[in-house]
């Protein structure tokens, strides 16, 4: 269970610039879950999501997750959080150029003890079920965006998260890209993950089991 | 914990790989940097343990004469004097000097076939002909550098310009092929009658007098030879040179010859340092991006920073091994252009002969110092500011 | 080209290097340990090694320690003709007499 309380970031604190992307953020979402943010462009929704991944560390508040304050824990500590916890899908996608697609897949395993090699078929049954078997050895160039946005999810998956956090996974892509990304965020709520998500896009908003909508930076309702 | 080591090994060779641009650019220019560094400090290093296996049967103390403050002939009368000071076991009066034949500067050397310490029958490097004759005043033994430029063969009649415009001849005797390359390409050995005759040398005085001290404990020897010196210099017109000034002069000379070109070399290696480190900090969004993506999978630090560290580890050594085999290739194949004359001196005064140059562990260090330690500068540090802000920003701004 | 290749062009650079290194070490202490009666019978340092003769300059230095308002004799001529000789003799070589009047 992830938890947060009055998590707070303020950019350019105290100078003309101060801008507060999040205020006083609680909320709650649940294992197997799929937990919604939904809210209008530059409502706060990126910045919530990347202070929940430790991506970015707050101003104020906590992040819990299992009662654990993630927040406090040092630099390295919250790269192992990250490594053994958290799979991420951005907006911008963020796959590294001049790799292939099923090399952008393997890429968290790097980090771990682990012989990557023995992973290559796992990743490629990934990329197989997202409809990518055949544009594994792809240069990433050489896909569209919503194959690209696939390739995206592939990587987040392949270390078997028991978190992921999705930041406007469908914004760039086709639709039936989009479909098929769905039903795998439902695939991962049924096998008992926690899921996070923010969208501005309907189907994501109707697959919630939790919505939490976002007005300049505060969370304005939250419904299950 | 192996698998993660490699892992990030692979990971880091393959940053070489997709960072083409700015691979190219830093091996280039650091290839070029050690291969002039190392050119330099391998003729120096060469030139110095020449010197030093010279000076390994030279002599214990040269005698000169001086007059006006310059070099001249010393008298022979300064034997005796010199042989009772205490510490000394033998002088020996030496002829000796340079000479021309063309363009080309000679050492002209006269051997004193009578003394008893010269043996007429040791192994020398005879390679045609046979040695000097003590029955014959009018032979000379070249070098087999010197009858090449010469055109000389065993038998072969030799005339020679003196000083004072006379035409001497000489009838080639021998050629020796010394493990000298040096030695062989600017020696002339006669005997020191003719010697004597050669230079215009008058009876009573000599080039200079080679001391040789007794044997002693190596404790003691720069005591003894100190002292020597001393009671030597006391003597009115005489200066001194002992085979550990010539040692550390030839040091010093090379040393700092080498220093001033080594001078050069650093400032290109700084440019390619400032170079690295631009392509890193202020083009490199590239790089940001990609540490702040790393981060956010997973990756620490630590793990950034050993990526970078291999990856600048392994570019400096690639460069600095280039580098070295390049400069053995520049030296023992292409006999140092340029560089050799600088280190020498006049060019146009020495026949051609392979400069000697000397592979050493020590420049082998310097070498791969100056190639490795720049890269890791410039890629460690900007990579280790990237590394530590936030993911989330790292690839915002990479990406803004 | 696979990742391993850079490794295997760094290694054998970096054996070339170090067998360069010690074949030429072994052959200098080489010419040092065996005896050489040759340099035994000249027993002094050719023209190229020995910088005795000082028609043996390097001009362009030379200039360079012109440029710096260098003399014969002094530090910088070390580029150029580097054989310092040693002189005993210690203190003045001027004396006074008189009563200063």
């Amino acid at each position: 269970m992830i938890q947060t309380e009055n998590l707070t970031k303020i950019y350019n604190r105290g100078k003309q610039n101060e801008v507060q992307a999040v205020i006083d953020a609680n909320i709650t979402a649940n294992d197997g879950e799929i937990t919604v943010f939904v809210g209008p462009s530059g409502c706060g929704k990126t910045t919530l999501m990347s202070m929940i991944g430790q991506l970015l560390s707050p101003s104020k508040g906590r992040v819990l997750v299992d009662n654990e304050d993630i927040s406090a824990y040092s630099d390295g500590w919250k790269a192992v959080f990250r490594r053994e916890n958290m799979g991420f899908i951005f907006q911008h996608i963020n796959l590294l150029p001049n790799l292939s697609a099923i090399d952008n897949v393997i890429m968290p395993l790097l980090c771990h003890d682990v012989d990557v090699e023995r992973f290559r078929k796992p990743a490629l049954e990934l990329l197989q079920d997202l409809g990518l078997g055949d544009r594994s050895s792809f240069s990433v160039e050489e896909l569209s965006g919503g194959e690209q946005q696939r390739v995206a999810v592939a990587r987040a998956l392949i270390t078997e998260p028991r978190i992921v956090v999705a930041d406007e996974p469908l914004t760039f892509i086709d639709a039936a890209s989009a479909k098929t990304i769905t039903d795998f965020f439902v695939k991962l709520r049924n096998e008992g993950r926690t899921i996070l998500i923010s969208t501005h896009v309907h189907n994501l908003a109707k697959l919630a089991d939790k919505t939490f909508s976002m007005q300049h930076g505060r969370i304005a309702s939250n419904t299950s | 914990m192996k698998f993660r080591l490699k892992n990030l090994l692979n990971y880091a060779l393959g940053c070489i790989k997709r960072y083409k641009l700015r691979t190219i650019v830093v091996l280039v220019c650091l290839t070029m940097a050690a291969t002039l560094f190392s050119s330099v400090l391998f003729i120096k290093d060469g030139l110095v343990r020449e010197g030093q296996l010279s000076l390994k049967y030279a002599p214990d103390l040269t005698v000169q004469g001086i007059a006006t403050g310059r070099q001249s002939y010393i008298e022979t009368r300064y034997i005796d004097l010199i042989q009772r000071i205490l510490g000394v076991e033998k002088v020996v009066e030496r002829i000796w000097g340079y000479g021309n034949i063309g363009n080309t500067l000679l050492v002209i050397i006269g051997v004193d076939l009578e003394d008893p310490n010269i043996n007429l029958d040791a192994d020398y490097p005879i390679e045609s002909g046979s040695f000097l004759d003590p029955q014959r005043n009018d032979t000379v033994v070249l070098g087999k550098a010197v009858a090449e430029l010469i055109g000389a063969k065993v038998g072969n009649l030799l005339t020679i310009i003196t000083e004072s415009n006379q035409a001497r001849q000489y009838t080639v005797i021998g050629i020796f092929n010394s493990e000298s390359s040096i030695v062989n390409a600017d020696t002339i050995l006669m005997t020191k009658d003719s010697a004597r005759a050669f230079f215009n040398v008058p009876e009573g005085k000599a080039t200079d007098l080679m001391v040789f001290t007794q044997e002693v404990n190596p404790a003691y020897y720069q005591t003894q030879t100190s002292f020597v010196a001393r009671e030597i210099s006391e003597l009115p017109n005489l200066r001194v040179l002992t085979k550990d000034l010539l040692a550390s002069a030839q040091e010093t000379t090379y040393g700092a010859r080498s220093g001033f070109f080594s001078i050069v070399w650093y400032l290109i290696l700084i440019s390619v340092a400032i170079v690295a480190f631009n392509q890193t900090v202020v083009v490199g969004h590239e790089s940001r991006f990609e540490i702040g993506l790393l981060k956010a999978l997973g990756f620490s630090t630590s793990d950034i920073i050993q990526i970078r560290l291999t990856e600048g580890t392994v570019l400096g050594f690639l460069a600095g091994s280039a580098g070295i085999v390049l400069g053995v290739f520049y030296n023992a194949v292409l006999n140092a252009p340029v560089l050799k004359d600088v280190m020498l001196g006049w060019a146009t005064l020495y026949p051609a002969f392979p400069v000697p140059f000397m592979v050493s562990a020590q420049s082998i260090f310097l070498t791969y110092a100056i190639t490795v330690i720049p890269v890791l500068f410039a890629t460690v540090i900007p990579s280790w500011i990237n590394a530590t802000v936030d993911p989330d920003i790292a690839m915002r701004g990479a990406r803004a | 080209m696979k990742n391993r290749t850079i490794l295997v062009i760094l290694i054998l650079l970096m054996a070339a290097v170090f067998a360069s290194c010690a074949s030429s070490e072994m052959t200098w202490l080489n010419k040092e340990n065996s005896p050489d009666p040759l340099r035994q019978l000249i027993g002094l340092p050719s023209i190229a090694v020995g910088n005795l003769s000082p028609v043996a300059r390097n001009p362009g230095l030379e200039l360079l320690c012109t440029g710096l308002y260098d003399t014969p004799g002094g530090y910088c001529s070390y580029f150029t003709d580097g054989v310092p000789f040693i002189s005993f003799r210690t203190g003045g070589n001027v004396t006074s007499v008189g009563d200063g009047k």
